[in-house]
């Protein structure tokens, strides 16, 4: 997209506020911090911020308001906006239906497809109208041969998949059943091969799923 | 709920267009960061070491050439050639024409986003899609200059379009050769040559 006369837009970003300058900062300086007894709803403590700014018309920071930013760095912070240098996780798992079902430490998931973990195909020849109507192939990632030895072993695969117009179900583990972890820290996707041969080229196709093709179950009235 | 009209060989079908996250049906997780006293804490930025800037404080601008800010409905689309495009119509605005899909097209779409269609009516398509024909179409749910790729396609019982951009496969032939993978034991020689941490 450009502008009417043809030429590019520069696209910037720029401070709109800052910790200091934020509803609840002001809340607390202006009018004072919530005290345990205090019922008072938000929307009240907001409405007797704005009136609190519009007698004291107080000026907006002018070396930091409206200033682009180049650079920038991300930090954690605490509900009072201080930094935070020592963090503890904790994982919570909820349901479809929004309870909390455990409370735990982080799994963090190592990669699965290392030169040491094989990828095993099941040898399972499945029609591929079968998997579309059941599973969502959301990412797909193309298989590629790195010398001669390995093309004659892709393109044969390719060639027995498109023969067949079926999709080969892949896993890793022992039984080669277990789901696949692309990266360290990633998520398992169940994974499926597809291939195609155009003459002599092939095309080898590892699509990956982690959703059946349902809807959400509908709360009980 | 607000639907669009789909029409294929001569029938049409009103239909709302529900997005389905996984969520939804599955559940999710997510992960808190704590303090030592146990409260919760959120990514924020830090501008020149100093100024902490939480989560809603920055706003991407536009400008031109001479500085002015200007707003993303004065901006016009055009294409390679700088010669403008008009923008693709949402698919709330009016019929929509469906086509006959291939599988192989769907197998090479990249999924953007789902959406469980929802209708009291039933399905004039119902027979074709559930003998596991797939329907395509231009999507875009909002008016822009470029639009998305979507197929209809059935569980057998629920009808769902899915949405994203048909990818361009890359056939290959045996002179189309990889770079070889580099092997790692060579790589250890010279970082130790390198290392200045030894220092």
């Amino acid at each position: 997209m450009v502008l009417p006369d043809g030429s590019a837009p520069e696209s910037l970003r720029v401070i709109k506020g800052s910790a200091a300058t934020s509803v609840g900062a002001l809340c607390d300086e202006l009018i004072g911090p919530v005290k345990e007894v205090e019922t008072a709803p938000e929307l009240v403590r907001e409405i007797e911020l704005a009136e609190h700014l519009i007698q004291g018309d107080p000026e907006v920071d002018m070396e930091l308001h409206g200033k682009f930013i180049t650079s920038s760095d991300r930090v954690y912070v605490n509900p009072q906006m201080r930094p935070v240098f020592h963090l503890s996780e904790e994982e919570y798992i909820y349901s479809a239906t929004r309870e909390l079902k455990e409370q735990r430490t982080p799994k963090a998931m190592l990669s699965n497809i290392s030169e040491s973990d094989m990828v095993r195909w099941s040898g399972k020849m499945l029609p591929k109208k079968a998997i579309v109507s059941k599973v969502l192939l959301t990412k797909k990632y193309q298989v590629k041969h790195v010398n001669g030895l390995t093309f004659s072993f892709l393109y044969d695969l390719a060639k027995q998949l498109d023969e067949n117009n079926a999709l080969m179900p892949v896993g890793t583990g022992e039984k080669g059943n277990q789901p696949l972890v692309m990266s360290d820290g990633g998520k398992p996707y169940r994974a499926f091969l597809e291939g195609r041969i155009q003459g002599d080229a092939y095309c080898l196709i590892l699509h990956l799923t982690d959703q059946e093709l349902k809807a959400p179950q509908k709360a009980e009235a | 709920m607000r639907t669009a009209e789909f029409v294929w060989n001569g029938k049409s079908w009103h239909a709302g267009l529900s997005k389905l996250n996984r969520a939804d049906v599955y559940g999710w997780s997510e992960v808190q960061c704590k303090d030592k006293e146990g409260q919760v804490c959120t990514m924020a930025t830090l501008i020149d070491g100093r100024h902490v800037l939480p989560s809603g404080s920055v706003s991407m601008l536009k400008r031109d050439g001479q500085g002015n800010p200007v707003k993303t409905s004065d901006l016009v689309g055009v294409d390679a050639n700088g010669n403008p495009v008009e923008k693709h119509p949402s698919v709330y605005s009016g019929p929509i024409q469906l086509s006959k899909g291939l599988l192989d097209d769907y197998l090479a779409l990249a999924v953007k986003a789902v959406y469980v269609m929802q209708t009291e009516a039933d399905c004039p398509f119902q027979s074709e899609l559930e003998a596991g024909e797939l329907f395509q179409l231009m999507f875009n749910y909002r008016e822009d200059y470029e639009a998305d790729d979507a197929f209809m396609v059935s569980n057998g019982t629920e009808v769902f379009l899915v949405t994203g951009q048909i990818a361009e496969l890359k056939y290959l032939a045996q002179h189309q050769q990889e770079s070889p993978v580099e092997d790692e034991s060579d790589e250890g020689t010279e970082d130790d040559m390198m290392d200045f941490s030894m220092f």
